[in-house]
């Protein structure tokens, strides 16, 4: 089931608390691996969730560092499309 | 009358003047500029001027000189002396004169003058600009002072923020003298940009222009105007009068330009009037000169649609070009009258038009327009009628003509043509047939010709203007009708002995038909068997063909003569054909052709001593395949047997589970090695196979096995080893690293080949799904529980191959059950080096590890960017995950 999150956080230097596995490189699909207890992502994110678009783009084609850069340069607001 | 205007206007003045004068000493000064500058506006005429005004009339001299400058008439001679009763007498002669004017000079007396007074001497020139200046301003009876304010006020009521009430407070601003100056002369200021509250500039605005552009000395000062509370109201009168004279002289002359404009225009409107009726004039004579000898004119050009076209203009003419020219001659007599009586009125000579342009001598030229023109249409009518009568001949011949050529078109190459020498005896009977029906169409178009002859005879007579067509057209179809004539009887000949010839050669085409046919047939069925292609296993069947061959061979014989007899009749045929020109048709009776009989023939000859040689070839080859057969199928009948033991041994292998991993594998091991020993049995019997496929042999009774099934075997013997060997090492690996209990492994196992229904070592994603239940797992038959599968689906089939191995299995249900996340580990280890801060360097990293790992750890780890860090301190929790393709975000 596709649903559109919204995660936020104070500061750039707070990690958003999940961590990204997957990308064309890999040949699977992006997924969440898993989720810090605490952090902006705690509660709306849970492990294997397969992230499916960041802010306006389809992560159909990118690389694992491409889905990685995409996150970091998203500043303190971040829009994902996941299939839980 | 002129005295009480005097009480009223100047003696009311003098008054307030007297009083004014002592209170302010200002308008003293302010009266002593501007009546300077208004005396020295009229003495520089008389090229003087003064310096003082007190001091410079005392002689009376300059007194006297600007009386006679101002009013233009002679005073009495002024004297010579320097005494004093010399500048009383002459100062006393111009208050003569100014009193002679009917002015009242009251407590104004020639000693004070010659005394240098300034109240006097002021008092006295105001009096001189009343009188000279002011006075003759006289609009509608009202005073001097009056008539100037009113005429100041019409000429600035157009401008909205001028307010003329007086000759002291509005003027201050300045605007009212700018709004005069644009009244007048709208092009030497800009009026619209001034405002009111910029009176310093409006004034300088004013006085410059006024002085430079209407020669009118700058008699105020605009500070002065500005900065007294009240200006001196004599002096505005003085200068604003100055305007008012200068306006009025522009306005003379302006009346004036208007009256000699008026006049000559008057001289232009008649010179044009003049100039209209020449033109007028000159275009109808000519116009009446070019049409008349055209109406005068009874020829046409003998055609009915250059005759419609002259009906065509005549009417054009009647309808368009002359009404307006009737409207221009009744135009031309009303504007001569006109002229003449403008002229009349306005004291100017008579007009006397050019030669030849009189009135009458226009009536004249109309008359013989007109005189032209009469019968002119009746002509034109009767003529256009006698043309379409000879135009509806012409017509008919035409038509007559066409359906005549249309008929005859090809008909003389259709007589000329010697089709029937191409033709068949039955098409050569249907052009006989054809040809008598059309000699007796010609016989019918006889009266046609001579009809067509007898209309040209006709035109010919009643004179139409195209007789040299319809002639030569006559003639033409004249000629040509004998030409028909003699070609239709030449045909008939020719027709009639072709018939002749035509029916013996299909005498003989006939009898060539009937024997062609069998023998052609015969020929066709010899070679097939001739050329018959065999496939044969045994030498058997090889005898039997040979034997078969021997009997055909004694039938030829017989076949020669046939043959000799049916080439005959062709020959015939050929001949004829050729003596009388006839190109022969194919034969009607047969599609066979004597050439083909004949190379046919030749080929069956050619083809009998060829079998001979190939059935004796084929009786070597057979005796040869025989022995490879046996070679081949003893060697396969033991090589199959042996790879069919071996691949069931191996499959059973990994099916029995109760020795260990370690015991399978020595036993894979064992069988490898046998296995590659035996691969020279192999290679011998690819070598023989080499044989049999080069002799083309495709069957073999001897055996079942084929090269093919023995190699696939072979090959899968090999996979089947090497898989199994593989799949237990890697089974070995994940129990050694995931500690797995050989039993835990066991059960995997059982329901991994539970599910694998197939034996393909394989689970569909069916299968799958239906193995994952059985250990448990809650998937539901929803879209959720699609979801969670198609989750698991992409860990265990990442390239979506829709099938899963049990290596893949093992690791998924391993992974599940066993809390093994390395790059966690990775990152507790690298912890564990830092002494458990959240970073490392490089001097830990080349001191703990071995320098290779050491060096790509820190070529690949990133600085560590945390607040806490030091100088070279790098990050090995994202180079942990990178390890691993994750990244924490």
């Amino acid at each position: 089931m596709q649903t559109y999150i919204q995660l936020q956080r104070n500061s750039t230097m707070d990690p958003w608390g999940f961590r990204l596995q997957g990308g064309t490189d890999f040949n699977s699909q992006l997924s969440v691996k898993k989720v810090t207890e605490g952090t902006p992502c705690y509660g709306q994110l849970t492990p294997g969730d397969a992230i499916l678009g960041i802010g306006q783009n389809s992560t159909d084609s990118l690389t694992h560092m491409q889905a990685h850069d995409l996150i970091k340069q998203s500043g303190n607001v971040l829009q994902l499309s996941v299939c839980k | 009358m002129a005295d009480g205007y005097y009480e009223d206007g100047y003696m009311e003045e003098e008054e307030e003047w007297d009083r004014e004068g002592l209170l302010d000493p200002a308008w003293e000064k302010q009266q002593k500029k501007t009546f300077t500058a208004w005396c020295n506006s009229h003495l520089r005429k008389a090229g003087t001027q003064i310096e003082s005004i007190e001091e410079d009339f005392r002689n009376g001299l300059k007194l006297m000189l600007l009386l006679e400058v101002i009013s233009g008439e002679q005073l009495p001679k002024p004297d010579r002396g320097k005494m004093r009763f010399h500048k009383i007498a002459n100062v006393n002669k111009a208050l003569d004169y100014i009193a002679g004017k009917g002015v009242r000079l009251v407590s104004i007396g020639a000693e004070e003058i010659v005394d240098g007074n300034v109240k006097m001497t002021l008092g006295m020139i105001w009096t001189i600009i009343l009188r000279f200046a002011i006075q003759d301003i006289t609009v509608e009876e009202l005073t001097a002072k009056e008539g100037l304010l009113l005429w100041c006020q019409r000429k600035t009521a157009p401008y909205k923020n001028t307010n003329v009430q007086n000759f002291h407070l509005s003027w201050k601003d300045g605007l009212a003298f700018c709004a005069l100056i644009h009244r007048h002369r709208p092009e030497l200021l800009d009026y619209y940009k001034l405002t009111r509250d910029r009176p310093m500039e409006n004034l300088n605005l004013a006085f410059d222009v006024a002085e430079q552009h209407l020669d009118i000395p700058r008699m105020l000062d605009a500070e002065d105007m500005v900065n007294s509370a009240k200006p001196d109201e004599r002096s505005v009168m003085a200068y604003v009068s100055s305007y008012y004279h200068a306006f009025s002289g522009a306005q003379q002359a302006e009346t004036a330009a208007n009256r000699i404009c008026k006049v000559l225009k008057v001289n232009q409107e008649n010179e044009r009037l003049m100039e209209e009726y020449e033109r007028l004039a000159s275009e109808l004579l000519e116009w009446i000169a070019r049409t008349t000898p055209w109406l005068e004119n009874r020829t046409t050009d003998n055609t009915l649609p250059g005759t419609q076209r002259k009906l065509e203009e005549f009417r054009d003419y009647r309808r368009k070009h002359k009404p307006p020219k009737l409207q221009d001659k009744a135009r031309l007599e009303n504007s001569f009258n006109t002229l003449q009586t403008r002229l009349r009125l306005s004291n100017r000579p008579a007009y006397m038009p050019t030669n030849g342009k009189l009135v009458s001598d226009i009536a004249n030229a109309w008359k013989g327009l007109e005189r032209a023109e009469k019968g002119f249409e009746e002509w034109l009518l009767s003529e256009l009628q006698r043309l379409e009568r000879l135009d509806h001949l012409a017509q008919k011949f035409r038509h007559r003509c066409e359906i005549h050529e249309e008929w005859a078109v090809g008909k003389e190459d259709m007589l000329q043509s010697q089709d029937y020498l191409r033709s068949s005896l039955n098409e050569l009977k249907a052009m006989k047939k054809k040809h008598e029906a059309f000699e007796s169409d010609l016989a019918a178009h006889q009266d046609r010709v001579e009809q067509i002859a007898a209309i040209a005879q006709e035109l010919n007579a009643l004179g139409y203007h195209d007789c040299v067509t319809v002639n030569s057209r006559c003639q033409t179809i004249c000629d040509q009708w004998d030409r028909l004539g003699t070609l239709t009887q030449q045909r008939r000949q020719g027709l009639d002995e072709a018939e002749k010839i035509l029916e013996m050669i299909d005498r003989y085409h006939l009898d060539f038909a009937k024997r062609a046919a069998p023998f052609n047939n015969w020929l066709d069925g010899a070679k097939e068997d001739l050329l018959d292609m065999f496939i044969v296993h045994t030498t058997e069947e090889i005898q039997e063909l040979m034997g078969a061959h021997e009997q055909f061979k004694q039938t030829l014989g017989e076949a020669d003569k046939e043959f000799n007899s049916i080439m005959t009749l062709a020959t015939e045929v050929h001949k004829l054909a050729r003596d009388h020109g006839i190109q022969v048709t194919e034969n009607p009776y047969t599609t066979v052709a004597a050439q083909d009989i004949a190379n046919k023939w030749n080929e069956v000859k050619r083809l009998v001593p060829q079998r001979d040689r190939t059935l004796q070839d084929e009786m070597v080859k057979q005796q040869h395949n025989e022995h490879l057969r046996r070679q081949f199928a003893s060697k396969a009948n033991t090589i199959g047997p042996w790879i069919e033991n071996h691949l069931d041994a191996v499959a059973s292998i990994g099916v029995n589970m109760k020795s260990s991993l370690e015991d399978q594998l020595n036993k894979l091991r064992t069988y490898e090695k046998t296995t590659n020993s035996y691969k020279p049995n192999i290679d011998e019997l690819e070598k023989i196979n080499e044989s049999v496929q080069e002799a083309m042999i495709f069957e073999n009774k001897y055996t079942q096995y084929t090269m093919e099934t023995l190699r696939v075997g072979w090959e899968q013997l090999l996979t089947a080893v090497a898989r199994n060997i593989n799949e237990v090492e890697n089974q070995i690996l994940t129990r050694d690293s995931k500690g797995i209990s050989e039993d835990q492994m066991n059960e995997f196992r059982m329901s991994f080949n539970h599910f694998d229904k197939e034996r393909s070592r394989r689970l569909t994603p069916k299968e799958f799904k239906a193995c994952l239940v059985s250990l448990g797992y809650n998937i539901r038959e929803d879209k959720q529980g699609e979801t969670d599968f198609n989750r698991i689906m992409s860990i265990v089939d990442p390239n979506h191959c829709q099938y899963i191995t049990f290596d893949a299995f093992l690791d998924f249900m391993t992974r599940e059950t066993a809390d093994t996340d390395t790059a966690e580990q990775v990152m507790k280890s690298f912890k564990i080096l830092a002494a458990d801060k959240p970073y490392i360097t490089a001097q830990i990293l080349r001191q703990e590890l071995p320098p290779d790992q050491a060096e790509y750890c820190i070529q690949r780890m990133a600085p560590y960017t945390g607040r806490d860090g030091i100088p070279g301190a790098l990050d090995y929790m994202s180079f942990s995950t990178a390890l691993y393709g994750e990244s924490d975000l």
